[in-house]
Order: structure tokens, then C-alpha cells, then sequence
């Protein structure tokens, strides 16, 4: 009987020390979560809690470097905020971003970088929404979407660490300043500095592509977006970002995935700058980082040709106030 | 279902409860179920060839029990083994030998292409079928009788924690554990789960971790110097060691809790002075399997030859070897480069002992560590063959290696940091283990308390930085 006891107390003194350690460590990170002062995580504590800027831009790595805020606060004289995370995130994250700032405050004008490729379901989508599990308790809008991991999520969610599970390396950086690398980043555009594409990175990747399948989460997401800003009175514009051809190429036909997307988009009647293949970004290999992102001179050009193209839009200025060209 | 899902946690505590209020004598029928639901779980359809597998194995065993004729013994024996390998040829290499048909004949401009049929290889069949054919071959030496339970037979079979990926057990110590009345010792099953915990441990922090760079860098070979592909390729043997290692110890671990013994798999094989050492530490559940049916009857065979027999039977093992992890170019090449350094070895055995015994070389510390990184250096070396998509990539790996240097590659440097981290945090345990404690336990302490402490200390490891998302064991492949 004694030895039962005894083993009893030892299992009891097992679990006891993984639950106190786990939660005293869990309200730590959570402090120390929200007190970071910069890096990708500060951003979206800043987007969800702070930021009251009237121009938004949204999406993933594109958008975080291919929007150079400053260039359009100058351009459209209204305030500009770059939302955009690196990572990999799909339209899913966006969703979230601006379900949570719609509770709080309308601003003028979201772009929304978006590609309708986007909404083929990869393995790993719903992964990348383990960025959100720190806003779990704080944000219920936002459970439906991080539940999308797993229905076991809420379990797991019992411990304090797991929300930020792998993220203790960036919260201990960006909580002490001479671990930071100080980068200047402009109201969250973060500009690809002094790299340049070479044509290699252009080589194909011979892995076998599965058969794309729509995520209707994406394209629900997409649409539930668009509802918001009608509802929220935000003025929403989608943008494709240049991807990087060579002179002349042709554009591919639309596919069944990309036109699912499309057709919302017309639909709804929301306005869709598409840069995917502009004949100014083609073969500039000088302006592109990777086919995929611009580097800090690219990000400048396509800026540029992107407020142009909101400068030529009678709807848009008149609903900007911004003088028409 | 597999060791690293959310549903395994749900699963193992309700066998557990089922398990131990099952009377003894249909605790097999309960492992049964259990394995075939675990295995189920993953694709329904896999299961056909496992059964398929048992029953022939059934039937032929059992013919071969009671057959008397030598010749014909032999006969049923390696019919049986031609039907297990059937599907294990069919789903493994079937692809591989057909392209490389194709390409044979149009190199000579004959096109007659079979049809390509892309298949999904059956999770650990590479594994099953070779305890079942170790099964066959003990009971035509008459090493053990032919199992008479069909249901005993199918559980040694399928025993899930096993069945996936390993460690390759044999007939003679599982059979008798499914019969043997075992009461649930507490200590076992404490060992058990610390043995998990450390797998769990291997695999989700310090494999996974790992994984991330060393995959960034590899499935982007071009991309980078040789400085970052000579990094990636040094941690890539700690990754394949923490992910079958850990996954063996998880296995370990959930049969000892069950009360079933099960062999170890590794035992610090980075702590190796030799080759031939290293391969005695590293995946011994299919080194010995290999030893005990390809190797010793092998050696045997070519004993005339002297220790030019020995060269010729590892070569020939290690070519099986490198088969076995798949019918590529790379894996044969790494097979071969295997027994060639162990042939080296072994052909240099005498002189190197010699030295060793005049210098007392083996007493001292600097020649034991570099002779671990010596080892350490050609394992990976021959890894890289393990690694790369082609012959062709590893080429090109082993070329800017050596012709092209830079600066390293870090990517996001919180994944490069946990993954340094988690290695450095495993050599300096399996250095305690190896030198000082000498147990499999790795957190072996005098003091209950510093043990509760140092596993409650890996949990919080683990969740502080284990990788959850969707990743697969790398065994899973062969």
C-alpha cells in the first residue's frame, strides 16, 4: 500500500511540475509576446491592436515587400500601414487580419494582395495558422479559423506554451534590443535589399504537382473579405503583384481553380489591379529578388505604376478624395 | 495513424485500459485489433497486403513443420519468400525497374514503354515482410516451430508499433511475450514511457528541427555554396538519427508499457571509433537481420576465399542494404559505399590493431574523439548519397563541396539556432550516457526527483519547440 503511494505522489509530483511550469512559462511568453518591439510578430500584434492607418495593404510575402507605404502615403496623402507577413500565409490569415481591425475601426482603403492561383488547398495551409494561436483566448472571431488546424486545437490550447510553440527565439530577440537587427522597416513594408534575380532561379522544379484542388475555406475567406469592407464601408481593392516573365510571354489561360476566384471577384464587383503579367515588369530581371517578390527598386516601380493606376480610376479618387490624373 | 498525431494520444491510453482488463489469454486478440485499427488508419486498402503476407506465411510455415524432405522444405521456404517479396517489388520498385527499361531500350531506339503506374508504396511493408521472411527462414533451420495461432502469427506481423517502421523483430523473441502471462509492473511501464519521451523528444525537436534547414537546403541544391551544403550535410546524419531513432524508441517505449520487450535500434552510433563499430550502433534491428540471413550464410559460403570471402559478402549485404532503402542509383551507390569502407576495414584490421596496441591508442582520449569524427565525416559523407534526389545532385553536392566556398546559408536563423541547439542538447546526453551512466535511460539520475525533473524539462521542450505540423517519419519511405 505505502509503495502505491508513493508511486502515486511521484506521478502526481510529475504532472504537477509540467502543469505549474508549463503555465508559469506559458504567462511569460505571453508578456513578453506582446511587449516584442519588432519583427513579424510585433507587426500583427500592431495590426490587430494599434494600427488606425487609412490605408492597409494585406497579404503575404508580396505584399510585405513589394508595398512601399511610404511612396503611397506621399502619393495619396492619407496613412499607410503594410500588414503583410512573410511565411507563406494563405488568404486565410488575410481574413483574420481584417476581421479583427473591422471590429475596430474602418479604414479607407484595404489592398489586398491576392493572386487567384491561391486558392488551391496545399498540404501545410492550415499549419501557417498556428501564427494566430496567441490570439486564441483574446479574439473569439478568430477561433473557426485556427480551428481549421485541427478539432484538437482547443485541447491543446489547455497549455500555456503551446500557443507560442517554436516562436521563443524571435520573443527573447525582439525583447532585448542588442539582439535586434535594427532593421528599418516603413510602416511595415519591408523592402528586399540588394539582391538581384538571376535566370537560374528560373529553373523548373521537376517534383510532381498534384491535381489542384479549390480550399473553399480560401474561397469563402475571399468572399467573406469582400463582405466586410461592403459592410464596414472600406473601400477594397485586390492586387496581383508582377511575377516575373520573360519579354513577350504569354499569359496561360485561366484555370478552373483561378477562375473560381475571379468569378467573385466580378461578382461582387470589386475592383482587381492585375500585375501578374504587366508588360513593364517583364524581363526587368534587375527589379525582381525571386520570380516571385521585387526588390526594394521593383517595389518602388510597382508602387508607382499601382498608384498610377488608382491616380487614372474616377471611382476610386472620388471616393479617396484624391485628385484624378 | 502514426506516433506523432494528436489521435495516438487518445488511442494509446485506451488500449492501455483495454489491454490490461483483457484476461490473459485474449490479451493477443486485443493487440490484434488494436494493430489492425492503428494500421487502418492510415490507408485501409494497405491492409490487404499485410494480410496477404500473413497468410501465406501461415500456410507455408506450417507445410514446411511438417514436411520431412530437405529438398522440398527448401522448396516451400523460398516459395513463400517469392510470394512475401511479390508486393514488396511491385509497389518499391516497379517504377524504378520499369523506367530504367524504358531508357535501356531507347538507348537503343526501341520505345515499347510498360504502362507507368503510379503507386503508393504500403507503409512499412519494407519492414513486415522482412520479419516475416526471418520468421520463414527460422522455422525451416527449425530455430523455432511454425506458429499454430494464425491470430499470434498475424499480431507478430502487424504489431503496430512496429509494423511502420521497425525496429525489424524476430519470430523467436516476440512469439513466446504474445503467450506469456504478464501482470502490469509499474516500473516497466514507467521505462517505457520514459523511452517514448525521449523518442518523442528525437523526432519532434531536434529531427524536425533539423529537417527544416537541411531540407531548405537540399531541395534547392543549386542555390547554394559549398560552405552551407557541407553544414547541411553534417547535421543531415543527426536528422535521420533522431527521426528513425526516435521513432524506434517511441515503438520501444509503447511495447515495453504493453509489457513486451522489443529490441534496441541504435545505441549512440556517433560515439563509433570505426565503420564497422558505427554498424554494429545504427538500425542494428535490420544490420542484424541482414547479418544473420544474408551476411553469416553469405561469409559461409565463400569462406574458400578467405578474407577476400568476407569483402565479397559485405559488399554483397551492403548492395542488399542499399536495395532495401530503395532501387535508386544513390541508394545502391551508398549500399555499395558502405561495404567498401567496411571491407576497407576489415582488410586493414590487423595492422590498425596492431598500432593501436603498441601506441595504446585506445586509452587515449584525443584518438577516440577523432577517430568518432573520422567515422562521424565518412557516414555523412555517404549520406549524402542517402539525401539527394539523383546521382546527379550528389555529384553536384560532393563537387561544391569541394570547389566552391562562401558564406553560410542561414535562413531564418531561429530554425538554424533550435536545430544547433537540440543536437547540442542530444550529444551532450547520449556523451553522459556513453561515458558516465552507461544505461539506455538518458536522464538516468540517483534521485527520483532530478528524473521527474528532467523529463517534466523535455516536455516543456517540446512544446516550447518541437515541430507539430504535418511532419512525416523519413522511414516511412522504405
Amino acid at each position: 500500500m505505502n509503495q502505491l503511494i508513493s508511486r502515486g505522489l511521484k506521478i502526481l509530483f510529475f504532472i504537477f511540475i509540467i502543469i505549474v511550469s508549463d503555465q508559469v512559462i506559458g504567462l511569460i511568453l505571453r508578456k513578453l509576446y506582446f511587449n516584442q518591439k519588432e519583427g513579424s510578430n510585433r507587426a500583427l500584434n500592431y495590426t490587430f491592436k494599434e494600427c488606425k492607418s487609412d490605408i492597409l495593404v494585406f497579404g503575404a510575402s508580396q505584399a510585405l515587400h513589394n508595398y512601399d507605404s511610404r511612396i503611397i502615403t506621399d502619393s495619396l496623402g492619407l496613412t499607410c500601414f503594410d500588414a503583410g507577413q512573410d511565411g507563406g500565409h494563405s488568404i486565410l490569415l488575410q481574413y483574420a487580419q481584417i476581421k479583427v481591425i473591422a471590429e475596430r475601426y474602418s479604414p479607407r482603403l484595404i489592398f489586398l494582395e491576392f493572386n487567384p492561383k491561391n486558392i488551391v488547398h496545399y498540404p501545410g495551409d492550415y499549419d501557417r495558422l498556428s501564427i494566430l494561436l496567441p490570439y486564441y483566448k483574446e479574439y473569439p472571431e478568430l477561433r473557426p479559423l485556427i480551428l481549421l488546424r485541427s478539432p484538437y486545437e482547443r485541447i491543446k490550447l489547455f497549455s500555456a506554451i503551446y500557443p507560442f510553440n517554436s516562436k521563443i527565439f524571435s520573443i527573447i530577440r525582439f525583447n532585448i534590443d542588442f539582439l535586434s537587427r535594427h532593421k528599418k522597416d516603413f510602416e511595415g513594408y519591408i523592402p528586399i535589399k540588394d539582391k538581384v534575380m538571376n535566370i537560374g532561379m528560373l529553373k523548373t522544379n521537376s517534383e510532381i504537382v498534384p491535381q489542384p484542388v479549390v480550399d473553399m475555406n480560401m474561397l469563402n475567406a475571399l468572399e467573406n473579405i469582400i463582405h466586410i469592407c461592403k459592410k464596414k464601408n472600406v473601400t477594397l481593392c485586390i492586387v496581383s503583384s508582377p511575377l516575373f516573365h520573360t519579354v513577350g510571354e504569354k499569359r496561360i489561360n485561366n484555370s478552373f481553380v483561378e477562375n473560381q476566384a475571379l468569378d467573385i471577384i466580378r461578382r461582387e464587383n470589386v475592383k482587381h489591379f492585375d500585375f501578374s503579367y504587366d508588360s513593364l515588369f517583364m524581363g526587368r530581371l534587375d527589379w525582381f529578388a525571386d520570380a516571385g517578390h521585387l526588390n526594394e527598386e521593383g517595389a518602388t516601380n510597382f508602387t508607382k505604376a499601382l498608384i498610377r493606376r488608382i491616380k487614372y480610376d474616377k471611382d476610386l479618387c472620388s471616393l479617396l478624395n484624391v485628385k484624378k490624373k | 495513424m502514426i506516433f506523432t498525431s494528436f489521435n495516438f494520444l487518445i488511442f494509446f491510453p485506451l488500449l492501455l485500459i483495454f489491454y490490461f482488463i483483457t484476461p490473459f489469454r485474449f490479451r493477443w486478440l486485443t493487440l490484434l485489433c488494436a494493430s489492425y485499427f492503428f494500421y487502418l488508419n492510415i490507408k485501409p486498402i494497405f491492409a490487404l497486403i499485410t494480410i496477404g503476407v500473413t497468410i501465406s506465411t501461415y500456410i507455408f510455415t506450417r507445410l514446411i513443420d511438417n514436411v520431412k524432405d530437405d529438398s522440398q522444405k527448401k522448396r516451400l521456404m523460398v516459395i513463400n519468400i517469392i510470394l512475401i517479396l511479390l508486393p514488396l517489388f511491385f509497389f518499391k520498385y516497379y517504377s524504378n525497374i520499369n523506367n530504367g527499361i524504358i531508357g535501356l531500350l531507347e538507348s537503343f531506339s526501341i520505345r515499347w514503354p510498360l504502362p507507368d503506374i503510379k503507386l503508393f508504396l504500403p507503409i512499412g511493408i519494407s519492414f513486415y515482410t522482412f520479419m516475416a521472411i526471418g520468421y520463414t527462414v527460422d522455422v525451416y533451420n527449425e530455430e523455432i516451430e511454425a506458429e499454430k495461432n494464425l491470430g499470434i502469427l498475424a499480431l507478430f506481423i502487424s504489431f503496430f508499433p512496429l509494423i511502420l517502421s521497425g525496429p525489424i523483430e524476430r519470430a523467436k523473441n516476440m512469439l513466446p511475450q504474445f503467450r506469456e502471462q504478464k501482470k502490469f509492473d509499474y516500473n516497466v511501464a514507467a521505462q517505457g514511457f520514459k523511452l517514448m519521451l525521449w523518442g518523442y523528444f528525437l523526432k519532434l525537436v531536434v529531427a524536425d528541427r533539423v529537417g527544416i534547414y537541411v531540407d531548405a537546403i537540399y531541395n534547392n541544391i543549386g542555390q547554394h555554396n559549398g560552405t552551407t551544403l557541407l553544414f547541411a550535410s553534417l547535421l543531415y546524419p543527426f536528422q535521420v538519427y533522431a527521426d528513425l531513432g526516435g521513432y524506434s524508441l517511441i515503438a520501444i517505449g509503447t511495447a515495453k508499457v504493453l509489457g513486451i520487450n522489443v529490441m534496441f535500434n541504435f545505441n549512440r552510433p556517433f560515439f563509433s571509433t570505426s565503420i564497422a563499430e558505427f554498424w554494429r550502433r545504427w538500425h542494428i534491428s535490420l544490420i542484424t537481420w541482414l547479418t544473420d540471413y544474408v551476411y553469416t550464410p553469405l561469409a559461409f559460403h565463400f569462406r574458400t576465399l578467405r578474407i577476400w570471402g568476407i569483402v565479397l559478402a559485405l559488399m554483397i549485404t551492403f548492395f542488399i542494404s542499399g536495395i532495401w532503402h530503395g532501387a535508386n542509383l544513390t541508394f545502391i551507390v551508398w549500399g555499395l559505399m558502405q561495404g567498401f569502407f567496411l571491407s576497407l576495414e576489415a582488410l586493414t584490421s590487423n595492422t590498425k590493431t596492431k598500432i593501436e596496441d603498441k601506441f595504446k591508442l585506445k586509452e587515449k582520449s584525443l584518438y577516440i574523439l577523432v577517430s568518432c569524427i573520422i567515422t562521424y565525416v565518412i557516414f555523412a559523407s555517404s549520406q549524402i548519397l542517402g539525401r539527394a534526389t539523383s546521382i546527379n545532385d550528389a555529384f553536384t553536392v560532393f563537387r561544391k563541396i569541394a570547389t566552391s566556398s562562401g558564406h553560410l546559408f542561414i535562413g531564418e536563423l531561429q530554425q538554424l539556432v533550435y536545430g544547433v541547439l537540440a543536437v547540442g542538447f542530444l550529444i551532450v546526453i547520449e556523451f553522459r550516457q556513453e561515458f558516465f551512466t552507461k544505461n539506455q535511460d538518458p536522464l538516468k539520475f540517483n534521485k527520483w526527483y532530478f528524473e521527474h525533473l528532467g523529463y517534466a524539462l523535455l516536455v516543456i521542450l517540446i512544446l516550447l519547440v518541437g515541430v507539430f505540423d504535418g511532419s512525416q517519419f523519413i522511414y516511412f519511405q522504405f
